[in-house]
C-alpha cells in the first residue's frame, strides 16, 4: 500500500517524519519497499548525479562541485558541503548559471542527497516526488490496517503518540421515512447490524472542481477514476474503510431499497461472498461496482442519497481473499465501528455540499432486527504469557500495553483480567494472539536468552541414505567430478532434443513462471548437457560432471518420482601441463572405470553386465543398458553424434544415469582372509575370433578352479593386418594362481592352466601360445 | 683374486679390497663387487661352506676371521655406494624445482549449497536433531491445511505457488514434513528436514526453486526464549564470529509469536536470514499432540540467502550456473 505521508499526519497529533515512520513500522512486522529515488526522478527530467569533486574556497564558506551529466561534466558553486560521497539533485536550468546556490540537505538510507534549488517551488517539488510517499507491505493478519485510518491507529501506538480521532461522536441519528430499506438476509448468512443513510437536496454536478489534494493522493495511491463523484466517495472509502453507495434520489422506483448477501464460488473455488443492493428486485449495486449505471447521479439529478451499511466483523474475517488484489477498492474496505461510519458520512457530504452546494438533511438510520453475536470477552491468565514468553513481564506493564492497543479491560484479578477487544482486531482471539501483540510492543529484544534442557531419545536408526548419499558424493569427487545443481524445471523442446515419446510421460506445470520451465524434468541429462555448453563457451575445455536429483514421471496418471545419478565426461582428459606431449581426450573406457570403481564401493561389482539397447540419446555404437544380477539399474553411453552436432559441442560426450535407490543399501564389510603362501603368476596368450567377448572367457577360465585361481587380468590387445584378414585378434592373460593352505607346486600350477586351456579350446576354437613362465614369478619361487 | 682358502692375513686382504674399492666408479661395478664377494655363490659364503667341512679346533679362530671380512667389505661397501649416490646427484643436469608437480588430473568439489547444508545439518545432529525427508510434490492439505494456512491467504494462489493439478503442487517450504512425519510419532521430538522448496519469484535474490532447512523441537515447557537460544548459538556457529542480529515481529500462519531474524552483512546493511516461532496451536492439533502438555518451535532458514551472505555474493543466480570457476573455488 503506497500513501503520502501527509494523510497519516491528519490523524496524529505530532507531526512525524518520513524516516520516523518507516522505522516504526519496519522493526514491528510491516515490510517496507524499497525508496527508489533513481526511478523517480528520472520520470521527471531532474539530474541525479554523484558529487565528483569538491573544492573548499579561501574562506571556507562556499565550495565548487563538478558534476557528471550525460556523459559532459559541470561545475556548480554552492554553499560549503562537507560530505563527499553524496549525491546532488538539481535542474536542468541550474547548470550554466554562475551563482553561488542554496542547498537542502536530506537523509535517506544513510547517503546524503543535496537538492539545489533557486526558487521554493523546485524543493517542493523534489520532496514531494522522492520523500512524501511511503510504500509498504501489510502483513495478512492485520487487514485493519489497510486504510488509512488503521494505519494511523497503529503508528500511534508504537509511536506513543495520540490518535487525532475522538471514537465518541456526537451525531444525533433520527428515524425518518425517506426511503424503505429491508435486509434479506436471515441469521445465517446476515453480515449487516445497520443501515445510515443522508439526503442532499437540490445538488448542482455539472461543477468539476475537485480539491487538489484529493486529486494528488488518490494519483499516489493509484485509484483514480475520470468521474468525480465517484472519486470523492473512494476518496472517503479509503481513508475510513467503510462503503459508501450514492445513488439518484429521484430514479429509485418506490424508494425501496433491500439489502442482500449471498456466497458464491469464484475461478479458484473459494467461497467469496457478494453484497448486493437491490431495487424493486433489480440489482442496482454488486461488489463495490454500480451495476445499473442509470441509477447513478448525472448533470441532471437534483436529489442524491448516500448510504452506508454497517458491516460485521464476520464479513471482515470472510473477506480476506480480497487482500492480494491490487487497484480496488474492495481491499481497504473494514474498520466496522459505529462511530467510525458516522463520522465519516458527515464527512462526505460535507465535501459533496461544499463542492456542488445543496442542502444536506440530517442522518436517518435503520436498524437491522436480527440479533448478532457480539465478540467474546477474553480471560487471559498471566501466567500463559510468562510460560509462552519465558521470562516474566510485570503485570502494569501488560496492562498498560492492552490499553494502548485499544482493549477495554472489564475485570482484573491477581491471576487474570478480563477484556473486551475492539471490534476491528479480528486476529486477536486466544492467549496467544494477545502475548504476541504484547511481546511485539515491549520488544523482542528485551527477551533473554536461556538455554534448554529437554529429556530425548537418541535414535538408533541412522539415515542410511542421507549417508550413503554422502559416501557417494565423496567418491565422486576422489574421481575428480564436480557436482552441479539444477532447476528442476524443463521443457518440452528441450526434452524432445533427448529423448523419444516423453511428450505423454511429463508433468507439466499449470502456471509455469516462463516457457523454458513449464515442465518438471524427466531425466537429469538435459540440464547437465546445458552446464557443459556453459562452461565450453567460456573456455572451460576439461569437464567431469555429476548431479544427484530427482526426477518425475507421469505412470498411469500417478505422480511418480526418482532419484537419479548422473555422471558426464567430455574434453580434454588432462589439465595442460610441461609433462604431457599430447592431451587425450575422454573415451568410454575413461566413464566405465569410473562406474566399476562406484559400483565396487558399493560391493555391487561382481556381476556387472553391459548389453545393447536403441536409444535416440546414445549413439548406435555405445548405447548400453547396465545390468546388475540381470536387473537394469542404468544406462551408459556416448552421446547421439546428430545431437551433439545440433548442439555445436566440439567433443564426444560420455554419460551415465544411474537409479539411485538400486545402488544404495547399507551393508556390512566381510573381512577376507588373506593367505600367506606366495602367488604364481602365468600369462597366456591366445588368437580370439573378432566378436568373441573378453569376458566371456575371463568367466570360463574362473570356472576352473574358483578358489585357486585369485585374479584374471587382461594385459594386452594386439591386432595385426595379418590377423584383421582372418578377423582374429591377439590377447594376453595374466592368471594368479594362489591357495590359502600350502604353496603350490609347478606341476600343479601346470596342471590347473592346461585345464583352462582344455576348456577355452572346447568352448571357443583359439589357437594358443605356450604358457610363459614370467620373470617375477621365478624370483619369488626362490 | 683369493683362492678358496682360509690362510691369509688380514692385512693384505685388505689393501687388495682398497684398490679394487679405487677402481670402481658406478654403481654396476659395485653391485658386481657386491656378489663377488657377499653374493649367494660368492668368496665369503664358499668360505663358510669350506668351515663346515674343517676339523673343530680350528673352527672358532677362523670364525672369527670370516666375520672380520664381512663386517669390513660391508663397510666398505656401503661407503663407496653411498659416495657414489652422492656424487651422481651433484653431476647430474640441473633440475627446475619451481616447475608445477605432476598432478594433472582435475580436481573433484561439492556444491557450495551441498556444503552449507552438510555444514548445517552437522551442528543440530550434534545438539541432539534427526534428520528427516519428504516429497517435493506435496498434497494441499500438508502444504497448506495443516500449517493453518488460510484458505484465503495470497500464497494459495497461482502468482505465489507452483501448481500441478488441483491437489497437487510443489512444496513452497519444508515445514509440511513436520506434520508428515509427527503423525505417527509422539513428542518429545527434535528434527530437521532440508531440501529444494519452489516459489514463483526471480530475481537477483531469489530463483523459483531454493533450498532450505527446517528444524522443529517438541516437548514440555518450550519458550521463546529457548528459541532465541538456539538461533543465537547457530549464527555463533555458522559465521564463526560474534554478529549483530535482530530480531523483528512478523506473522508466520503456521508459528504464534514469530519473529525475522536480521543479520548485518558486508555493506553494513540488515538482512533477513531466517524466520522462526513457537509452533501455532493449530498446527500441533493437526499433528495429533496435546496442546495443553506441550509445546513447540520451528525455524526455516534459506541456504542460498546464507551462502550470499557468507560470501559477499551479490547474484543468486552464479550459485545455479554452474561455472568450473566458481565450484573450484570451494
Amino acid at each position: 500500500m503506497k500513501f503520502p505521508k501527509e494523510w497519516i499526519n491528519e490523524y496524529i497529533k505530532n507531526n512525524l517524519n518520513t524516516e520516523k515512520i518507516i522505522y516504526l513500522l519496519k522493526n514491528k512486522g510491516f515490510e517496507i519497499k524499497k525508496l527508489n529515488i533513481d526511478k523517480n526522478i528520472k520520470k521527471n527530467n531532474i539530474i541525479l548525479s554523484k558529487i565528483i569533486k569538491n573544492k573548499h574556497s579561501k574562506n571556507k564558506k562556499y565550495s565548487l562541485i563538478t558534476i557528471k551529466n550525460k556523459n559532459k561534466y559541470f561545475y556548480i558553486y554552492t554553499k560549503k558541503i562537507k560530505k563527499n560521497n553524496s549525491f546532488i539533485i538539481c535542474n536542468n536550468k541550474i547548470l550554466n548559471k554562475k551563482k553561488i546556490f542554496k542547498f537542502y540537505k536530506i537523509k535517506i538510507n544513510k547517503i546524503y542527497y543535496f537538492i539545489l534549488f533557486e526558487k521554493n517551488y523546485f524543493l517542493n517539488k523534489i520532496k514531494n516526488i522522492i520523500y512524501n510517499n511511503i510504500d509498504i507491505k501489510i502483513p495478512f493478519n492485520r487487514i485493519d490496517c489497510n486504510n488509512i485510518l488503521g494505519l494511523a491507529r497503529e503508528i500511534s501506538i508504537l509511536s506513543n503518540k495520540k490518535l487525532n480521532f475522538k471514537y465518541k461522536q456526537n451525531i444525533i441519528h433520527e428515524k425518518k421515512k425517506n426511503i424503505n430499506i429491508l435486509f434479506k438476509n436471515k441469521q445465517k448468512n446476515n453480515y449487516c447490524e445497520n443501515i445510515k443513510y443522508i439526503l442532499i437536496k437540490k445538488i448542482n454536478l455539472n461543477t468539476k472542481n475537485i480539491p487538489k489534494t484529493i486529486k494528488k493522493r488518490l494519483k499516489i495511491i493509484g485509484i483514480k477514476k475520470k468521474n468525480t463523484l465517484i472519486n470523492i466517495i473512494n476518496y472517503i472509502t479509503i481513508e475510513s474503510g467503510q462503503i459508501i453507495n450514492c445513488f439518484d434520489y429521484d430514479k429509485l422506483n418506490n424508494k425501496n431499497i433491500t439489502i442482500k448477501f449471498f456466497k458464491k464460488k469464484n475461478k479458484q473455488n473459494i467461497k467469496n461472498i457478494n453484497y448486493i443492493i437491490l431495487n424493486n428486485k433489480n440489482i442496482i449495486y454488486k461488489n463495490y461496482n454500480i451495476y445499473y449505471k442509470n441509477i447513478f447521479p448525472n448533470k441532471n439529478t437534483k436529489n442524491i442519497i448516500l448510504i452506508a451499511p454497517l458491516l460485521t466483523s464476520k464479513f471482515q474475517l470472510k473477506k480476506k481473499n480480497t487482500f492480494n488484489k491490487k487497484n480496488t477498492i474492495e481491499k481497504f474496505i473494514n474498520n466496522f465501528d459505529e462511530n467510525i461510519q458516522s463520522y465519516f458520512i458527515k464527512k462526505i457530504s460535507n465535501i459533496i455540499n461544499n463542492i456542488y452546494g445543496g442542502k444536506i438533511e440530517k442522518i436517518g438510520i435503520k436498524k437491522n432486527k436480527i440479533k448478532i453475536k457480539k465478540l467474546k470477552n477474553i480471560k487471559i491468565i498471566y501466567t500463559k504469557i510468562n510460560t509462552i514468553l519465558g521470562f516474566y513481564i510485570k503485570k502494569i506493564d501488560i496492562i498498560k500495553i492492552l490499553k494502548k492497543i485499544g482493549c477495554k479491560i472489564l475485570s482484573k484479578n491477581n491471576k487474570y483480567i478480563h477484556i473486551n477487544i475492539p471490534k476491528w482486531r479480528n486476529d486477536l482471539t486466544t492467549n496467544e494472539n494477545i502475548t504476541e501483540e504484547i511481546i511485539k510492543i515491549y520488544g523482542y529484544n528485551k527477551i533473554p536468552t536461556s538455554s534448554f534442557l529437554t529429556k530425548f531419545k537418541i535414535n538408533t536408526k541412522k539415515n542410511h541414505n542421507k549417508i550413503n548419499i554422502n559416501k557417494l558424493k565423496n567418491l565422486f569427487i576422489n574421481l575428480g567430478y564436480k557436482e552441479v545443481i539444477n532447476f528442476y524445471f524443463s521443457n518440452k523442446k528441450k526434452e524432445n532434443i533427448f529423448f523419444d515419446n516423453k511428450n505423454k510421460k511429463q508433468i507439466k506445470i499449470n502456471n509455469p513462471i516462463s516457457k523454458n520451465m513449464s515442465t518438471l524434468r524427466t531425466s537429469l541429462i538435459p540440464g547437465i548437457i546445458s552446464n557443459i555448453i556453459f562452461n565450453f563457451s567460456r573456455q572451460n575445455y576439461n569437464i567431469k560432471f555429476f548431479e544427484i536429483g530427482t526426477c518425475f514421471k507421469l505412470k498411469k496418471n500417478k505422480i511418480k518420482s526418482k532419484k537419479k545419478i548422473t555422471a558426464i565426461i567430455c574434453g580434454n582428459k588432462f589439465k595442460n601441463h610441461w609433462s604431457i606431449k599430447k592431451n587425450k581426450i575422454f573415451d568410454f573406457f575413461d566413464l566405465k572405470g569410473d562406474l566399476e570403481y562406484i559400483l565396487k564401493k558399493q560391493k555391487k561389482i561382481k556381476t556387472l553386465q553391459l548389453k545393447k539397447y536403441k536409444n535416440r540419446l546414445f549413439n548406435s555404437n555405445l548405447s548400453t543398458i547396465i545390468n546388475i544380477n540381470n536387473k537394469k539399474i542404468g544406462i551408459i553411453g556416448m552421446l547421439n553424434k546428430n545431437i551433439q552436432n545440433h548442439l555445436s559441442i566440439k567433443y564426444p560426450i560420455f554419460i551415465f544415469e544411474i537409479n539411485l535407490k538400486k545402488i544404495l543399501y547399507p551393508k556390512k564389510t566381510k573381512i577376507k582372509k588373506i593367505s600367506k603362501f606366495p602367488e604364481n603368476i602365468r600369462d597366456i596368450t591366445l588368437i580370439l575370433n573378432k566378436k568373441t567377448k573378453i569376458n566371456k572367457i575371463i568367466n570360463t577360465c574362473l570356472s576352473v578352479n574358483n578358489k585357486k585361481i585369485k585374479k584374471i587380468d587382461i594385459i594386452k590387445i594386439f591386432t595385426n593386418e595379418k590377423l584383421k584378414k582372418i578377423k582374429k585378434k591377439n590377447i594376453t592373460i595374466r592368471l594368479t594362481i594362489q591357495d590359502n593352505k600350502k604353496t603350490l607346486n609347478e606341476k600343479e600350477i601346470n596342471k590347473l592352466i592346461y585345464k583352462c586351456i582344455n576348456k577355452l579350446k572346447y568352448k571357443f576354437n583359439i589357437i594358443f601360445n605356450e604358457p610363459e613362465k614370467n620373470q617375477q614369478n621365478v624370483d619369488t619361487q626362490n | 683374486m683369493f683362492n678358496n682358502n682360509y690362510n691369509f692375513k688380514k692385512k693384505i686382504f685388505k689393501k687388495k679390497i682398497k684398490k679394487e674399492i679405487k677402481k670402481i666408479k658406478n654403481i654396476k661395478s659395485i653391485n658386481n663387487l657386491f656378489k663377488k664377494y657377499l653374493g649367494k655363490k660368492g668368496y665369503i659364503n664358499n668360505l663358510i661352506k669350506l668351515l663346515h667341512n674343517s676339523p673343530n679346533e680350528i673352527k672358532p679362530k677362523i670364525g672369527k676371521k670370516i666375520n672380520f671380512i664381512k663386517k669390513y667389505l660391508n663397510k666398505k661397501i656401503i661407503n663407496k655406494k653411498k659416495n657414489i649416490q652422492l656424487n651422481n646427484i651433484k653431476n647430474k643436469n640441473y633440475i627446475d624445482y619451481s616447475l608445477t608437480g605432476k598432478n594433472y588430473i582435475s580436481e573433484g568439489n561439492l556444491h557450495p549449497i551441498t556444503l552449507t547444508l552438510n555444514k548445517i545439518e552437522n551442528f543440530f545432529n550434534e545438539l541432539g536433531f534427526e534428520t528427516i525427508h519428504g516429497p517435493e510434490i506435496e498434497n494441499i492439505y500438508y502444504n497448506f491445511d495443516s500449517l493453518n494456512i488460510n484458505k484465503y491467504h495470497p500464497s494459495r494462489t497461482s502468482n505465489d505457488t507452483f501448481w500441478i493439478n488441483k491437489k497437487k503442487l510443489l512444496r513452497t517450504q519444508t515445514s509440511c514434513v513436520q506434520t508428515r512425519y509427527m503423525k505417527n510419532k509422539k513428542p518429545p521430538i527434535k528434527a530437521i528436514t532440508s531440501g529444494c522448496v519452489f516459489r514463483k519469484d526471480l530475481d537477483n535474490t531469489h530463483t523459483p526453486m531454493f533450498h532450505q532447512l527446517e528444524g522443529f523441537l517438541i516437548d514440555k515447557n518450550i519458550n521463546f526464549s529457548n528459541l532465541k537460544y538456539i538461533i543465537k548459538k547457530f549464527i555463533l556457529f555458522f559465521f564463526k564470529e560474534k554478529k549483530k542480529i535482530k530480531f523483528i515481529p512478523s506473522y508466520f500462519p503456521f508459528t504464534e509469536p514469530s519473529a525475522e531474524i536480521f543479520i548485518k552483512n558486508f555493506k553494513n546493511k540488515w538482512i533477513e536470514i531466517l524466520g522462526c516461532g513457537l509452533i501455532h496451536k493449530n498446527v500441533l492439533k493437526n499433528m495429533n499432540i496435546n496442546t495443553k502438555k506441550y509445546s513447540g518451535l520451528a525455524f526455516g532458514i534459506g541456504i542460498e540467502r546464507l551462502i550470499m551472505i557468507k560470501y559477499n555474493l551479490t547474484d543468486i543466480k552464479i550459485l545455479y550456473e554452474n561455472n568450473i570457476k566458481l565450484l573450484e573455488q570451494f
